[in-house]
């Protein structure tokens, strides 16, 4: 028998891999989110880890991707970096009621600065 | 009875207004287990160092938990961090702004101590607001 928090990961993990909810997982409320998506291209995303307690869960998404425009003053590079995301999904009876993402930028950051 | 993720819970909320919030940095002592891994700031040494920094940059610092999730031995806490800039940081000199940063934080707690942390801050935004670009 699986637990509420199983099912729930379930759910999330549907919903993360469906590639028709991408547009949705791309969007945060931070300011820099519109250049973020200009600046870095040829996104894949891969779940690190989910947890869940209640109708709780939060993903910790792991995205690679190639910086080709400017971003936060820094010009493209042309490298590949590696990104976070946590999203944060409230699961009622199997189905997602609502979710929010933010971009961890302080392990980004590094990898775009000038040597 | 509480279960194993509500005390978890408390002992991470407990740390953190200790630690990051009253400054009280000789309490790892009592929070943190004898073999912690610091997956951020190096060390046990090194998250005392760093909070230390932060304090001088950010006097007035406040930390609040606004979302707290524990299963098994892990717990995951976004948060966020306001303070004035009135001291050098990172080499950046005291410009007299308003910080208001989301920072998460995931811990691992065995036995009622802290095992280990590491932790993921929105670093574009915090140079942002300190700048006041």
């Amino acid at each position: 028998m699986k637990s509420i928090e199983q099912k729930n990961a379930e759910a999330v993990t549907a919903f993360i891999e469906d590639t028709a909810n991408r547009r949705l997982l791309e969007e945060t409320e931070q300011f820099f989110v519109s250049q973020f998506l200009k600046a870095f291209t040829d996104r894949h995303y891969a779940i690190d880890e989910i947890l869940a307690q209640g109708d709780k869960a939060i993903a910790r998404i792991f995205i690679t991707a190639v910086h080709t425009g400017p971003f936060a003053g820094h010009p493209s590079t042309g490298k590949a970096v590696k990104a976070t995301q946590f999203r944060e999904f409230h699961v009622i009876d199997g189905k997602i009621a609502g979710h929010r993402g933010w971009y961890d930028t302080a392990t980004l950051l590094p990898q775009i600065q000038a040597q | 009875m509480k279960t194993l993720e509500q005390r978890n819970v408390e002992t991470v909320s407990d740390f953190i207004e200790a630690f990051w919030n009253q400054s009280e940095l000789d309490s790892v002592d009592r929070y943190l287990s004898a073999d912690y891994q610091e997956l951020a700031y190096q060390s046990k040494e090194g998250l005392k160092r760093f909070a230390a920094t932060i304090l001088e940059a950010f006097p007035d610092k406040r930390y609040t938990v606004e979302e707290i999730v524990g299963e098994g031995e892990k717990v995951l806490v976004r948060m966020t961090v306001q303070g004035t800039h009135q001291g050098a940081f990172f080499g950046t000199a005291p410009t007299g702004n308003r910080i208001d940063v989301t920072l998460y934080r995931q811990y691992r707690v065995v036995d009622g101590k802290i095992a280990e942390h590491r932790g993921w801050i929105d670093m574009v935004t915090m140079w942002h607001q300190i700048r006041g670009a």
